[in-house]
Formats: structure tokens, C-alpha cells, sequence
């Protein structure tokens, strides 16, 4: 197999400063570049390959916070962003919604690299609730726009960072936090697609979580350290404000999870964080594992998990704007393309083929009442039997 | 020495009956000084489904507001909701034919009447229209356009409309307790009217106001009234779909609803056991408290998406600056304004009726839409006790 090149492209100032922020952090990084319209911020960054883009748009300064300026400054340096974006397995574009460069311009950079035939992924912040209607309302309109060119995006929504720095965070702590986050959440991605794995995982999982479902997914990273690293690992994946506090792990259909540890990680210690995560998520969550050994990660446990949030079956999937330039049977587990010699996609728990608890769609008292039919879905049979949650066993 | 004035104010909802009595002031405030609450029978999801079990829910919470008030009602507001009710924008054009081109008076009444007309199918009636705002040769935006000059006038109005027969049938409920209806109102309405303040009807902000049956919904941004909408599904399918998926009784699951119940999984707690009690027909055992919450966050997480994808196809999503407020007795599930806060990506707070005073008992969020409904009242010049005078909705409703 060859080895999977990564690349990052940080679009507008927000994009620019997490990418800023992973440079300054770790040693050794994915591809990084970063796309603005504005000289002077592009003048400031260390990264190395930058492209000014629509030059005679804007006149080299910022788009004003105007998304329609963004994608015009995109569309007139088109042939440099495809350049960005050539040869690269993943092109991950990181965008700040909400202002004009990052809204405007990310959208289109995601439609350039899928053009060049790369997994596309957009990691977006979201505004604070702070920053104003207007710019949540541009927020909101630019993800839709990402959504549609992306393969699958990543959120950041800003205002949940708050759950982790406290509401009485100076200011410029808590826009340090949300970059911090998306750094070392784009270092651990990278980190997995391409170290060298004991138990394997690669960009062919990444594809088929990345398409599932409704196309956006959540992820969580950290590394923890000292005795407790396993205990402690599990206990900040259920609490993690980017998974919902263990909701998005207790409803996700498909789950990633990527382990890395020193020589000194035991089996035992393996075993009981993937128990962990197992009893954490759903019980017919896909459950796909990754597990490598780094020299440098003596005593240390870094886990990186990223969950589609839905099942690829429910109604939104099949008005998803984009559809995959492959077939799109992404989500099944024998897909050919996702077939390899090494480790199968593993099911947690029991494997259980479409049963529901009840055999026939319960109503209980709204038997005998005319029916709640919404998208030709009957509301009155209870959610979790539609969407095939599964109850533990009566204790 | 006269009492002032009073009205009254029923809710026949799914699961509760409530009645206010209130008193004007002269100045227009409101003082609640009765209040009345029964436990509603023969209602599913907002509808009459059984009239004489409705009336006895009535009968009983008028009787209760009668007493603590001392003040006889025959006559009473209304509140309404149901599956059926929709809200749609719906667009008047006039063309301006007098010799300056300017917007009188004229104008304005022949716009808003044209944008009153909207072709619903049979059997739907308007229970409200709501102006929006005007263009004037398609500018956009105009608040006021009288005395501006143009060719063409046109308004947006918020028509929101429903099913005629079970909004007739409530009016029978309430009538066959001896009681006159003098006017209705969407309960989604009346409810943004409790706990709004002036500063979030400004900045925008989303009702969601959650019942036994039903759920309804309603925007107002700039000020305005700007989308509304309901969806069939509240609190009793919450307690159904834990029934059915902890097969427990239905009574059984509305006591573990309220006693243990949230709208988002503890992880930590998941495996913790709730002991249910043996009673006449079960022989008590132990449920899971992660099935239970499971169950529950899976139900209102679908109810919010569906609510979330109709507020963006209408566009008002982007104009919610002052959140999310929950009203009605579902809103005091546990960890609900965490969920909706995370499904919308927007702060929620748990709504409290403002602006009546004497509320006692009737100042929690399960109260919003009666209260409201006073407010309602108290705006459209709410004169009852007797004499009733019917408005054009009944008017049109009852086909007299």
C-alpha cells in the first residue's frame, strides 16, 4: 500500500490559525497550506505554502466579511487552489464559518480537491454565540454550502468549548481553545492515516465512516498518561462536549477509533478501553479499531475516535446534496473497495440483522388515533424501534 | 364597589385541562385570580376524540377557577392546537392606480386584504393572519409604506390555518360545559406571547412549546410574528415509547418519565437500576436508567430535527438571535435545554409567563400558553363575562 498524503488547507483567517496553531505545536505535521485573501495575515504565518487568492477581488485585503466576495476570490484563483490540491489522498479543508473568506471560499476549495479525486473533508468552526446573529446566520449558510462539496464535514461548534474552559474564560483563552482543538484533532487524524498499525486502519475505513449517513461526523481526541491512562481516557470520551457529553457515542451507528500507545501499552489495558468504548457507544455501532505502538508514546495513550452520527438508512441520506462520484454503497461492510487482508470491520456486542425488540410496530395508545405521518414515517411507532436502537437486556 | 372585568382563558390540552380567570385593571394589567386545572380526558395529540369526557375536564377546572375566584365565567377564550396547523407566508399584490402613485390608506387595506387570500383547500379555515412586511416595486422590507410612491404594493402575510372540523369540535368541547367561546388563538401563540420579552421578540427567538400531544412552534423575529407551525408528537409519546420499550404500564412509565426521565444519556449512569414498584396486573421489577434516557433523548432528538428542518426551509433558522424557549409541561424534562442547545447550536432557556400578575400556582412553563392566551385576550379588547360577541373566525368556523 502506498502511503496515504495528506493535505490540510486552512482557508480564511480562522482556517489559518489552527493551521498556525498545529505548526507551532508538534514537529511533525501533514502537508499544510493555507488559502486567504488577505496579504498581510498570509505575511504573518510561518507556513510556508500560501496562496493569495483573488488578488483583484479584494485588492489583497480582507472580503469583508462577504461569503459571495469569498467565492469570488476562489473562483478567480481556481487554477492555483487545484494546484493545492493535487496528488493528495485527503484534502481537508479547516474554515471558520461565519466570516467571508472562510464561508465564501472553503466551499469551493472542497469542490476543487474532490475534482481532483481526493476524499474531501471539511472541518468547520462555528461561531461563539457571542460573536451574533449575523455572523451564525453566515455560519449556518456557508456549512450548508461545505456540506453540498464536501465528502463529510467535521464540526466545531465554538460555543461548546465553553463546557471545557468555563464560562468565565478570558476571551482570547477561549478562541485559543477552539484553535487548540481542531490542531491536535487534525494531528491525530493525520497520525492515523498514516502510522504503521499493529491492528489496521486506513483511509478506506475513513472513506466508508466519512460517506455514512448524513455525512457529518463528530470526532474527540486526547492523550492521556500515568496509571489511570485508560480510566481516565474513557472517562474524558464520555464527557467530551464534542461528542454531546457520550450522546453522540451512545447514537452512532459507525464508529472509528484509533489507539496509540508506548511499548508499555498491555493487552489488558487495550482491552479494557476498547470494552470501554464498546459499552459507551451503541450495541450495533460498526466498530472499526486501529491500534500502533510508538517508541515515543512511553507511559502515554493517545485516542482518537471519530462517530457518524447517523445510520446510513435514515431519510436524510438520500437528500444528501452530493452525491459520492463513487457508488454510493459506502456503508456496507463487505464494500469491495474497503476490503482488505488485515483486520475486518468488527461489530461491538451482539450482531443483530435488522430485528427490532418488538416484532410488530408498537402504538400503544395512539392505536386507535389517525397517525402522525411525517416523510411518510408513521411518529407514533416509538423512535428508538424505528431507528433500531437496541435496549439492553431486562436486568 | 364594582369588580373590574374579567376573562377567561381555557386550554383543553392532552393532557391537562386549564382555566384562568383574570381581572383588567385600567391600564390593561392583567391579575389572575383564578386558577383551574383538570386532568384531561378523551384528548389525543390536541384532538377531541370523545366530546362528553372532554366537557368533564372542562367542567372540573372551570369549577376550580370558579371557586378560587368567586367569579362565575360563562364565557372564555380558547386556546388551539393540533397536527393540522400550519403557518405559510402568503404574498398581496395591489397595483397603485391613482393618479400621484402614492400608498393611502386604500392601498394598504386592499394589500392586506389580498394577502389575506389565500386559496387553502376545502375544509381548512385561517385561524390567523399576520402581517409581515410590505414591498414597494419589489423593494423589500418596508414597514410602513404609506405616503411612498410606486407602482406596485405588495405584503407578506403569515397565514397560519387548520383543519376545520377537530378546531370546531374543541369550540363544542367547551360549549357542551356550558361555555361560550368568544375567541380562539394557536396555542404555539399564546405561549410566545407568555414568555417573551420585548428584547428577544426583537432579536428573534424560537418557541417551542411542548404538550402532552403536540408540540407547537413559533418564531418571531424583528418583532414579528415570523413562522409557526405544529407537530403531533409531545410528552405522551415519550411515556408510550418507554412503555413499549421498557414494557412497563403506561402509568408506570409517566411516573419513570418524570421521576427519572432526560432528554440526554448519563454514561456514567447508564447501568444504574431504577426499581419499579409492583402494582394490581405487573409484578414490579428493575429498568436501566440508560434505556430510559436512551428512549427518551432518541424521541424528542427526532422531534427537534423535524422542527429544525421546517424552520430551515423556511429560512428563519439564521434569525433565531435570542435562542430557543421551551414552554408547556414537556419542557421540565431534565436536560432538555442541553439537548436543544446542542441540536440548534443555540443558547435554550426554560420559558416563565411574564407580565400577569397573581400567577401563584400558574407561573411555571406548563402555564405559558393559558397565560398567554389572557395576554391575547387582554390585547383584542377582551371584554366577557357576558355578552359575547363572536368574532369573525367563529363566525366563519360555524358558518353563521
Amino acid at each position: 500500500m502506498r502511503d496515504c498524503r495528506v493535505q490540510l488547507i486552512g482557508v480564511g483567517g480562522g482556517g489559518a490559525h489552527a493551521l498556525e496553531r498545529l505548526k507551532a505545536r508538534f514537529h511533525e505535521t501533514p502537508d499544510l497550506a493555507l488559502a486567504h485573501t488577505n496579504e498581510a495575515v498570509l505575511q504573518e504565518c510561518s507556513i510556508e505554502r500560501r496562496v493569495l487568492i483573488g488578488a483583484e477581488v479584494t485588492e489583497r485585503l480582507s472580503s469583508g466579511g462577504d461569503p459571495a466576495v469569498g467565492r469570488r476570490a476562489a473562483e478567480s484563483s481556481a487554477d492555483a487552489l487545484r494546484d493545492l490540491c493535487a496528488d493528495a489522498d485527503l484534502v481537508i479543508v479547516v474554515a471558520a464559518l461565519g466570516g467571508g473568506t472562510g464561508g465564501g471560499a472553503a466551499p469551493l476549495v472542497c469542490r476543487y480537491a474532490r475534482e481532483a479525486g481526493a476524499l474531501t473533508l471539511g472541518v468547520c468552526a462555528l461561531p461563539f454565540f457571542f460573536e451574533g446573529v449575523e455572523r451564525r446566520r453566515r455560519a449556518e449558510e456557508s456549512l450548508a454550502a461545505v456540506r453540498a462539496e464536501a465528502d463529510a464535514v467535521i464540526l466545531f461548534p465554538n460555543q461548546r468549548l465553553f463546557e471545557w474552559v468555563g464560562e468565565n474564560a478570558p476571551l482570547a483563552r477561549a478562541f485559543e481553545v477552539a484553535d487548540d482543538v481542531i490542531a491536535s484533532g487534525l494531528r491525530s487524524l493525520w497520525r492515523l492515516l498514516t502510522q504503521r498499525w499493529l491492528i489496521h486502519v486506513d483511509l478506506a475505513d475513513f472513506r466508508r465512516l466519512a460517506r455514512s449517513g448524513n455525512r457529518v461526523l463528530s470526532m474527540a481526541a486526547f492523550e492521556t498518561s500515568g496509571e489511570q491512562r485508560v480510566a481516565e481516557a474513557l472517562s474524558r470520551l464520555r464527557d467530551s462536549p464534542l461528542l454531546d457529553r457520550g450522546n453522540a457515542l451512545a447514537t452512532a451507528r459507525a464508529l472509528l477509533v484509533a489507539v496509540l500507545g508506548g511499548p508499555d501499552l498491555s493487552l489488558n489495558e487495550f482491552d479494557r478501553l476498547i470494552r470501554g468504548v464498546g459499552e459507551a457507544s451503541h450495541p450495533e455501532a460498526q466498530l472499526h479499531i486501529g491500534a500502533a505502538v510508538d517508541p515515543e508514546y512511553e507511559g502515554r495513550l493517545g485516542l482518537t475516535l471519530f462517530c457518524a452520527e447517523q445510520a446510513p438508512t435514515e431519510p436524510e441520506a438520500a437528500v444528501a446534496p452530493a452525491a459520492a462520484p463513487e457508488p454510493a454503497s459506502a456503508s456496507k461492510p463487505d464494500e469491495p473497495t474497503a476490503a482488505k487482508p488485515s483486520a475486518p470491520p468488527r461489530t461491538a456486542g451482539k450482531i443483530v440483522q435488522g430485528t427490532l425488540p418488538i416484532e410488530a410496530p408498537g402504538k400503544g395508545r395512539f392505536k386507535d388515533v389517525e397517525p402522525t405521518l411525517i416523510d411518510g414515517e408513521d411518529l407514533d411507532v416509538p423512535t428508538f424501534m424505528r431507528r433500531g436502537l437496541k435496549l439492553s437486556r431486562s436486568p | 364597589m364594582r369588580a373590574p372585568p374579567a376573562i377567561a382563558a381555557l386550554e383543553i390540552g392532552t393532557t391537562k385541562t386549564r382555566v384562568l380567570i383574570a381581572e383588567i385593571r385600567e391600564d390593561g394589567h392583567l391579575t389572575v385570580v383564578g386558577v383551574g386545572e383538570a386532568r384531561s380526558e378523551g384528548v389525543r395529540k390536541g384532538q377531541i376524540v370523545a366530546l362528553d369526557a372532554a366537557a368533564n375536564g372542562v367542567r372540573a377546572a372551570v369549577q376550580a377557577a370558579e371557586d378560587q375566584s368567586g367569579r362565575p365565567v360563562d364565557v372564555c377564550y380558547l386556546a388551539l392546537s393540533g397536527g393540522h396547523i400550519r403557518g405559510e407566508v402568503n404574498r398581496g399584490t395591489v397595483h397603485i392606480m391613482n393618479e400621484e402613485r402614492l400608498v393611502r390608506q386604500k392601498e394598504m387595506e386592499d394589500v392586506a386584504a389580498a394577502a389575506r387570500r389565500m386559496n387553502l383547500p376545502s375544509g381548512r379555515e385561517t385561524l390567523h393572519s399576520i402581517g409581515q412586511h410590505y414591498y414597494v416595486d419589489g423593494q423589500e422590507g418596508v414597514v410602513n409604506p404609506e405616503g411612498m410612491e410606486g407602482s406596485r404594493i405588495e405584503l407578506d402575510m403569515l397565514i397560519v390555518h387548520g383543519d376545520g372540523a377537530p378546531m370546531r369540535n374543541t369550540v363544542r368541547a367547551a360549549r357542551m360545559a356550558s361555555l361560550e367561546v368568544e375567541d380562539v388563538a394557536f396555542s404555539g401563540l399564546c405561549a410566545a406571547l407568555a414568555v417573551l420579552t420585548p428584547e428577544q421578540k426583537a432579536s428573534g427567538a424560537l418557541v417551542l412549546n411542548l404538550g402532552g400531544g403536540m408540540t407547537d412552534y413559533l418564531v418571531y423575529a424583528n418583532q414579528m410574528v415570523a413562522a409557526a407551525g405544529a407537530v403531533a408528537v409531545g410528552g405522551d409519546h415519550v411515556t408510550n415509547d418507554i412503555a413499549l420499550g421498557l414494557k412497563i404500564p403506561t402509568a408506570q412509565a409517566e411516573r419513570l418519565k418524570i421521576e427519572h426521565g432526560a432528554a440526554e444519556i448519563e454514561p456514567a449512569r447508564r447501568h444504574e437500576a431504577i426499581p419499579l414498584p409492583a402494582e394490581s396486573g405487573f409484578p414490579g421489577r428493575n429498568v436501566r436508567l440508560g434505556d430510559l434516557h436512551l428512549i427518551a433523548h432518541a424521541r424528542l432528538q427526532e422531534l427537534l430535527k423535524i422542527i429544525r428542518r421546517d424552520l430551515e426551509r423556511r429560512g428563519v433558522l439564521i434569525r433565531l438571535g435570542a435562542g430557543v424557549v421551551l414552554t408547556g409541561g414537556g419542557a421540565l424534562l431534565r436536560r432538555l435545554p442541553e439537548l436543544v442547545s446542542r441540536e440548534y447550536n443555540l443558547p435554550c432557556v426554560i420559558g416563565k409567563p411574564i407580565g400577569v400578575s397573581g400567577l401563584g400556582v400558574a407561573s411555571g412553563a406548563e402555564y405559558a400558553t393559558a397565560v398567554g392566551l389572557l395576554r391575547y385576550a387582554a390585547m383584542n379588547g377582551g371584554r366577557s363575562a357576558s355578552g359575547a360577541r363572536w368574532s369573525d373566525f367563529l363566525r366563519r368556523l360555524f358558518g353563521s
